[in-house]
C-alpha cells in the first residue's frame, strides 16, 4: 500500500483533466466538486483507485464521502 | 417595470435542493411577510415504489401535491398548463399583465437549457421554476429572480431565451430532470389566510409523512423498501436497471434531505419542542443512503456482486434506522 498517496494523486489529475479543471493536483487540495468529485465523480475515482490498488473500498464509502482533502482520503485507504 | 420583490432581500435552505418550485412559494410567501413561511412547505417524507410483477421493473413515484403547500393551504395555489400549440408571446403577455396588477411575482417553469446564467445553457436540458419578477420592453429584457443554488441568480435575460425556456419540450437528454415539456407552466399564490403556529404546521407534516411513508401499504416508504431489498436480492441484475434505481433514488431521497431542513428550520422557530433527535436520526439515516446511491451508481458500471450484496446490507441498516424514525416521528406528532 506504499504507493496510495501516487495512485491518489495520479487518479486526481486525470478527473481534473477529464472535468477541465485547471488546477495541480495536490493531497492537500479539497475533496469536492470544485476538483471535479461530484456525485456521478466520486464514484468514478474510487473505482479507478479500486483498479489501480486492486482493493475494494465499499466498506469505506461512508468515510471516504466524509473527506475534506484528498490526504484524508490516502490515511482511510491506508488504515 | 420590476416589483419591488426583485430588489429584496432573499434567504435560501439548502434543503431545498431539487425543489425549485416549492422554493419558490416559499419565497413569495416569505416577501408576503406571512409568519413561518418556510414551514407551509409540504416536506413530508414520500415514496412510492411500484415493482412490477412480470418484468421486475422498477417504478418510483411521490404521493399526490407532495411538491406544493401543506394540503390545508395547496389549494391557494393555482398552477396552469398549456397545450403545445399554445402561443408563448401571448402567454408572457398575460404573465406580465398578473404580476403587475397583483404586485406579486409568479411562479414560472422553464427549461435551463435557455437560462444564460446557469452551468446549462445550450448544454443540458432539464425542467426548472423561477420567479417572474418585470419585463424591460425597450430592452426587450425579462427580470428574473432564480433564488437556487449554486447560481442564485437575480437579473435580467433577453426576452427570446426567455420564451424558448418557457416553449421547450426539455427533451430527454441523460440529465435526471430532463424529458418533460415545460408547456409554459405558471402558478400565482393567493397569501390571506395563512396563519398557523409552526406546531401546526410541523403536525400536519408530521401526519403525512405517516400516512405516507410509514403506512402499511406495501407500495408506500419503509413497507415498500422491504420489497426492494427483496426484489434486489433476487432480481435486479442489469446495469441499465442499477442506472435506472440510482436516478430514481438520487429524487427519492431529496425529500429526506427537505425535511430534516425543515425540522432544522422549525428548531429556529419553536424554543418549547426539541426535535434535535429526530435531527440528527434523519442526518444519520441520510449518510446511509448517500452510500446506497454510491453503491447503486457502482453497480451501474461494474457487475459486482460484491457492490450488490454491499447495497442490500446498507438497505437493512436503513429500514432499522427509519423504523426507529417512525416510533420518534410518533411520538413527536403525540406531543404535538
Amino acid at each position: 500500500m506504499g504507493n496510495v498517496a501516487e495512485v491518489v494523486l495520479a487518479c486526481h489529475a486525470e478527473i481534473l483533466k477529464n472535468s477541465n479543471i485547471d488546477v495541480q493536483p495536490s493531497l492537500d487540495n479539497p475533496f469536492g466538486r470544485e476538483s471535479g468529485i461530484d456525485s456521478l465523480g466520486i464514484v468514478n475515482f474510487i473505482m479507478d483507485i479500486e483498479e489501480k490498488l486492486n482493493i475494494d473500498l465499499d466498506d469505506k464509502l461512508s468515510d471516504i464521502r466524509k473527506c475534506k482533502t484528498f490526504r484524508e482520503l490516502v490515511e482511510i485507504i491506508e488504515e | 417595470m420590476v416589483l419591488d420583490f426583485y430588489n429584496q432581500p432573499k434567504k435560501y435552505y439548502e434543503g431545498f435542493e431539487s425543489f425549485c418550485y416549492q422554493n419558490c412559494l416559499k419565497l413569495i410567501l416569505d416577501a408576503a411577510k406571512i409568519s413561518y413561511a418556510p414551514l407551509y412547505t409540504n416536506a413530508s417524507l414520500s415514496m412510492i415504489i411500484d415493482i412490477k410483477d412480470k418484468t421486475d421493473e422498477i417504478v418510483f413515484g411521490q404521493n399526490e401535491n407532495a411538491r406544493t403547500l401543506l394540503p390545508p393551504y395547496s389549494d391557494q395555489v393555482k398552477r396552469y398548463y398549456y397545450d403545445s400549440d399554445a402561443d408563448p408571446k401571448e402567454i408572457f403577455t398575460q404573465n406580465i399583465r398578473t404580476i403587475n396588477l397583483s404586485g406579486n411575482p409568479i411562479v414560472v417553469g422553464v427549461d435551463v437549457f435557455y437560462l444564460p446564467y446557469t452551468p446549462y445553457y445550450h448544454k443540458n436540458h432539464a425542467i426548472h421554476t423561477q420567479l417572474l419578477c418585470g419585463f424591460e420592453a425597450a430592452q426587450e429584457c425579462v427580470y428574473i429572480t432564480d433564488w437556487y443554488e449554486p447560481w442564485f441568480f437575480n437579473g435580467t435575460i433577453p426576452k427570446s431565451e426567455f420564451l424558448r425556456a418557457r416553449n421547450s419540450d426539455s427533451p430527454y437528454d441523460g440529465s435526471i430532470y430532463s424529458g418533460t415539456p415545460i408547456l409554459n407552466n405558471w402558478a400565482e399564490i393567493q397569501t390571506e389566510g395563512l396563519n398557523a403556529s409552526p406546531e401546526e404546521l410541523l403536525k400536519l407534516n408530521l401526519e403525512l409523512t405517516l400516512k405516507q411513508y410509514f403506512s402499511s401499504d406495501a407500495s408506500m416508504g419503509l413497507e415498500a423498501l422491504k420489497t426492494l431489498r427483496v426484489c434486489l436480492s433476487s432480481n435486479v441484475r442489469s446495469l441499465a436497471a442499477f442506472k435506472k434505481l440510482h436516478d430514481d433514488l438520487y429524487i427519492a431521497i431529496k425529500r429526506h434531505r427537505l425535511l430534516k431542513q425543515y425540522l432544522e428550520i422549525f428548531h429556529e422557530y419553536s424554543s418549547h419542542i426539541d426535535v434535535s433527535s429526530e435531527i440528527v436520526l434523519l442526518n444519520a439515516d441520510i449518510e446511509v443512503w448517500d452510500t446506497i446511491l454510491m453503491l447503486a451508481l457502482k453497480a451501474s458500471m461494474i457487475d459486482s456482486a460484491l457492490t450488490r450484496n454491499k447495497l442490500v446490507s446498507n438497505l437493512n441498516i436503513i429500514i432499522e434506522k427509519e423504523t426507529n424514525l417512525h416510533e420518534l416521528f410518533k411520538q413527536l406528532c403525540k406531543s404535538l
